[in-house]
């Protein structure tokens, strides 16, 4: 907290909320046993922040995570994205908001493997068709570093440049949110930093509001705000406030 | 959309085109079987008509094709017919279907069939009078390889060939009334009159005649044959059915084996989609997409090896009339497409109520 002024309170306290969790609580039944994985989570996320969510393996960050993109529906709480309330809305409407607002990228790239980099890029934009903001394919592809891999299948790209592809399509329609989930999980440090740093410069750049869950400290050093979480509970709000604002150019 | 169907069509080509195989046997299948009895109906029918003057005078239960077979009608019915005020002349005939070959043998009188089927065309001979003579049609005497004088080995006897007639009028093979009423153990019994009227009377008022002369009988304008031997025969619709059925069943079983194995291989695939946000409308129009571009190939290749088949078929039997119609193409395509889609249906539906976390978990 010590990089923290009064100032850049304000300022943040200043910002658009883009996402708002209330007492969210989620529960597994797996025959007559219950697991709790969330247990009461409240969190705020301010457009343009890049949060990173870290905790051990079991503490509910990938749950929170699935509830966050409206992949999973929660047992109790709310969640707001955008200003709605996506535990209110039907099934359609909440993949509506996904495919406005979100953005996934996952641990394990999650690309589809019979499509060029290119290709990836398209179903998503054709999925997205009807959001507004968006990079063109080739461009996207530009700044994530892969302009001469676009016709590369991603078995022909290393774990690095296919996480890079994961991330261009996640952003290709500008989605208000893009949720993250262990990024470079599956990648060596060299590779990891060019996609934190990747996710970095989107955050500065173009402001896109990231919320990652990491394990390693390291990556999460490269949010603007790093969240801890223990047994379905986040045990602190603010850890600490990025890099980026030393440098006065996020807000 | 297109492209990651194409790819992943082409990422199984075993399945894809076992697929394709098995939608394009449906409709070869419907094409081929609805062909060859149409084509032999048909034939039949054109023949029959050709030869048959005015009417055709067959016992009440009779069929137009099918019960040809049986001698049931005594011969001296001919005295009675040609009394009939309008009714010039009247050629019995005994119908014996042969299965090698599915040919039609007539037993004629020679002089009554001449005249009411206006004369035959010979190319050499005439027609047979007595014992074991047969004449034979020229499609007939081509594919036998069997020219006038030759013997000809019919119903367990050796009959001598004294004529070759034009093809495509009556039976392609003609034998004495006597001779087969005997074979036949139906001795004066015949299966059927062709009557021919005299042009200065109309022909309802000759069909009105011949209908209160003798009640009971089947009489059938010659005019009306052809579409009364392909569409009102319950036995060919209940066939047609079952095969368009049969067709369309496989068509149905091998979509939806090939889409829920598809479906189950690209659990992670689908998770995937939806984590990008496509709506159950999204994913069900990839399954369905993709089965519709199966079975359009599908009905693409049968047309193709109905073609072959078709030619095969014309080149080495000769004998065996195929006529397959646009209205049966047309029908073949939408049942083969129609069939694949509703097979489809199920593991499209199941695709997009996946649940997408466990999908994305899905190894």
């Amino acid at each position: 907290m010590s990089n923290v002024t009064p100032h850049l309170l304000r300022q943040v306290r200043s910002m658009k909320s883009i996402l708002e969790v209330r007492e969210l609580r989620m529960t597994f039944r797996a025959a007559k046993i219950e697991v709790h994985a969330l247990n009461g989570v409240n969190l705020v996320v301010k457009a343009g922040e890049f949060v990173a969510i870290m905790g051990p393996s079991g503490c509910g960050k990938s749950t929170l995570l699935h509830i966050l993109g409206g992949l999973l529906q929660p047992t109790a709480g709310e969640v707001y994205i955008d200003g709605t309330e996506i535990g209110a809305v039907n099934d359609a409407q909440r993949t509506e908001i996904r495919r406005k607002k979100i953005g996934f990228v996952f641990q394990r790239f999650n690309l589809l493997s019979t499509l060029t980099a290119v290709d990836n890029i398209r179903v998503a934009k054709e999925i997205r068709r009807d959001t507004n903001a968006h990079f063109q394919v080739d461009e996207v592809l530009g700044m994530v570093g892969l302009g001469n891999k676009l016709h590369h299948k991603p078995f022909e790209m290393s774990g690095g440049e296919q996480q890079r592809v994961a991330v261009a399509r996640a952003i290709v329609n500008r989605p208000a949110i893009l949720l993250a989930d262990e990024p470079t999980g599956n990648l060596d440090s060299s590779n990891s930093e060019r996609v934190l740093a990747l996710l970095k410069s989107l955050n500065e750049q173009y402001q896109q509001t990231v919320i990652m869950i990491t394990h390693d400290p390291d990556a999460a050093s490269y949010a603007s705000r790093i969240v801890e979480m223990k047994d379905g509970r986040i045990l602190n709000r603010v850890q600490h406030v990025v890099y980026a604002v030393e440098n006065g150019g996020l807000f | 959309m297109l492209k990651m169907m194409y790819s992943n069509l082409l990422q199984r080509p075993t399945r894809t085109m076992v697929s394709v195989l098995a939608v394009a046997l449906g409709i070869v299948l419907i094409l081929v079987s609805v062909g060859l009895s149409y084509g032999q109906l048909s034939e039949t029918a054109t023949r029959t008509r050709r030869v048959s003057g005015d009417f055709l005078f067959q016992p009440s239960d009779a069929s137009l094709f099918f019960a040809v077979n049986s001698g049931t009608l005594p011969e001296r019915l001919r005295g009675i017919i040609e009394k009939v005020e309008g009714v010039e002349r009247a050629a019995p005939v005994l119908v014996k279907f042969i299965t090698p070959g599915f040919n039609l043998v007539y037993g004629v009188d020679p002089d009554s069939y001449n005249s009411v089927s206006g004369g035959l065309k010979f190319d050499e001979g005439t027609l047979p009078r007595v014992g074991l003579q047969a004449a034979i049609d020229s499609l007939y005497s081509g594919s036998h390889k069997l020219k006038l004088g030759d013997k000809l080995h019919l119903l367990d006897h050796d009959f001598k060939v004294v004529g070759v007639f034009e093809s495509g009028v009556g039976a392609r093979v003609i034998i004495p009334l006597k001779t087969l009423q005997e074979l036949n153990g139906t001795p004066d019994k015949v299966s059927l009159f062709f009557i021919r009227r005299n042009p200065r009377w109309r022909e309802e008022a000759v069909l009105r005649n011949l209908t209160s002369a003798a009640p009971g009988y089947k009489i059938t304008p010659a005019s009306q044959l052809p579409n009364l031997m392909t569409s009102g025969l319950p036995v060919f619709r209940n066939f047609i059915y079952a095969v368009v059925s049969l067709a369309t069943i496989i068509s149905f079983l091998i979509i939806l084996l090939a889409m829920y194995t598809t479906i189950t291989e690209r659990t992670r695939e689908i998770g995937i989609l939806k984590s990008l946000g496509a709506s159950k409308a999204y994913i069900v129009g990839i399954i369905l997409k993709e089965s519709l571009l199966i079975c359009l190939t599908g009905v693409a290749a049968g047309f193709l090896i109905t073609l072959i088949v078709n030619r095969f078929i014309r080149m080495s039997f000769p004998l065996l009339p195929i006529e397959i119609t646009l209205g049966w193409r047309v029908l073949a395509a939408f049942l083969g497409i129609a069939g694949g889609l509703i097979g489809a249906l199920y593991p499209a539906f199941k695709a997009a109520n996946q649940d997408p976390v466990q999908a994305l978990s899905y190894e």
